[in-house]
């Protein structure tokens, strides 16, 4: 029997949401204090509103929701997810009155797009999008990288009680410390940190590039927050790209690989255990599956001659294979290249490492480099199995953080979500090729919006079908909340209508 | 009595040594992934490009 949802219940999700939608209010603050710097009165208007909009929906579900009940397990999972739409929807509200979005759908699916860190986008006339709107494009894949709710988590929840729940519900299931604000605030500790140094790093190189300060600083930033929250945006249409430099590409590489380690793997390292990033089961498996991939891409593109010289070809080849298995989404060569250059050799290595994508808790997305690791162990524990006598009892281990046992819970775990993640790649594609796009491209895009990577081969753009739109703002999203917290809102919408 | 570090000192001590461990560190992921390209170089040269051997 489902059990419908009493007053109550609503009134906890209602309160928590509100919470996080003042905190997206108010993370617009940034990009309007850009507008009113730069003298772009249009832009602080559109921020004024949407500002508005956020507080008066925020501060009124609170007031409307008063409950001192605090968070079941399953109402922290519905926060998360719903927190998400509601962030999105909302969110929007700049690009769209910017006049650059063609709709209202358009302007969420770049919204959506930056929360889930995946950097495909609709925007129109890039190139001459305003300071604050870009400020605020790239502010949103940074903290969409780190998690909406881990931005509420350290400014905006007092109580720790209902506060591990929602985090958990985001998709991230680390605790860095034995508290779950302390380890959002370290998750904060570690990104700041890398934001100082990113930015300064691409600053100076863009200012030798021969960038104003101003502007080589804010290009700086934003590129960092692209890179970091493997999110892959950038202030320009041609990416990253437009800058044509080795230096720019090396740096964004750090940053890239940099964002796509656990968050766990970052604080081991902050608290001096170096050793880690050697023995961690995520960078082992990311390093395996990289060097596999691109020794097929380099193989197929020399062949192809794609490439004048073998420097020009690692150049290619490793960045844009190092994006799309951090799922960044920065890239360096046309998006109709992936087709018209690379071939379908290319194509498919993008996709297999867009697919598997990064680490787990942290900001990139696809299937995980724990979880491949976690059936890899599990296949040689069988192999073992197989060649040993039946008397022998066959143990297997993997690193993470700390060495642990391989449990017939955590192969399930991992191939449950393996699956779904690829049911979720098969989904979307076949829509795209029912609409007539040819299989490898609609699959490489399928994976780049699902995986939360953004790579395109030239399938997303304004003119490509409405529910295409939808559906690759729904793909996102399952993507980034890796399901269980969206299934649990769905199942809460279920009991609402169906429950007794 | 030892004088205690500044706290801004040990920050930056602490930034500096966890920045370059993440460098230092990561390096052999390029460095196997260098290794993979050589190979694929090579497996070109012995093939050839543009066709089999």
């Amino acid at each position: 029997m489902i059990v419908r949802p009493r007053l109550e219940d609503h009134f906890v999700i209602g309160k928590y949401t509100g919470k996080i939608i003042v905190g997206v209010g108010m993370l617009m603050v940034i990009p309007a204090l850009t507008a009113v710097a730069f003298a772009e009165w249009d832009t602080v208007a559109d921020f004024v509103i949407s500002i508005a909009a956020c507080l008066i929906f925020g501060f009124g579900v609170q007031a409307f929701c008063r409950t001192a009940k605090d968070l079941s397990w399953s109402h922290g999972l519905v926060v998360a997810s719903g927190a998400w739409v509601w962030a999105t929807a909302l969110g929007a509200l700049p690009q769209y009155l910017s006049g650059h979005a063609g709709s209202y759908l358009d302007a969420m699916f770049d919204v959506m797009s930056g929360y889930t860190t995946t950097g495909l986008y609709l925007l129109q006339d890039l190139d001459h999008v305003s300071m604050g709107l870009n400020m605020w494009r790239h502010l949103l894949t940074y903290a969409g990288g780190q998690g909406i709710v881990v931005i509420a988590l350290t400014f905006l929840f007092k109580g720790t009680a209902g506060a591990y729940k929602v985090y958990v519900g985001e998709g991230k299931d680390e605790r860095l410390l034995p508290n779950v604000i302390q380890t959002a605030r370290a998750i904060w500790l570690v990104s700041l940190t890398w934001l100082v140094l990113g930015t300064l790093f691409l600053g100076i190189r863009g200012m030798m590039l021969g960038q104003g300060p101003v502007r080589a600083f804010f290009q700086g930033m934003w590129v960092f927050m692209g890179a970091w929250s493997t999110g892959g945006f950038a202030p320009q249409s041609y990416n990253t790209f437009w800058f044509h430099d080795v230096w720019y590409e090396v740096i964004c590489i750090v940053i890239m690989i940099a964002g796509s380690f656990n968050f766990a793997l970052h604080w081991a390292m902050w608290t001096g255990n170096r050793s880690e990033i050697r023995k961690n089961v995520e960078t082992i498996s990311f390093a395996i599956t990289l060097s596999v991939l691109t020794l097929v891409a380099t193989f197929f593109l020399a062949k192809a001659n794609v490439y004048p010289d073998a420097m020009s070809l690692f150049r290619k080849v490793f960045y844009q294979l190092a994006s799309g298995h951090t799922t960044t989404g920065f890239s360096t060569i046309y998006a109709r290249a992936f087709v018209t250059q690379w071939g379908p050799i290319g194509l498919i290595a993008t996709t297999v490492a867009m697919a598997i994508g990064a680490s787990a808790c942290s900001t990139a997305g696809g299937i995980k480099g724990i979880r491949m690791g976690i059936i890899s162990k599990a296949f040689l524990q069988d192999v073992r199995r197989m060649i040993s006598p039946e008397s022998a009892v066959i143990m297997q281990k993997y690193h993470h953080i700390r060495d642990t046992w391989l449990t017939d819970g955590a192969v399930r775990g991992a191939l449950t979500v393996t699956i779904a993640y690829v049911t979720l790649y098969g989904l979307v594609a076949v829509v795209g090729t029912l609409y007539g796009y040819p299989l490898e491209q609609s699959a490489f895009e399928a994976v780049s919006a699902a995986s939360n990577t953004g790579l395109s081969c030239g399938v997303t753009a304004p003119t490509m079908p409405a529910l295409m739109k939808v559906l690759y703002i729904f793909a996102m999203w399952f993507g980034r909340l890796e399901f269980m917290s969206i299934f649990a809102l769905f199942g809460y919408m279920v009991a609402v209508v169906k429950g007794r | 009595m030892a004088k205690m570090p500044s706290i801004e000192a040990s920050l930056a001590k602490k930034l500096r040594e966890y920045s370059l461990g993440v460098i230092e560190e990561s390096g052999w992921i390029l460095g196997l992934t260098l290794v993979a390209y050589l190979m694929a170089v090579a497996a070109t040269w012995y093939f050839g490009a543009g066709g089999g051997r």
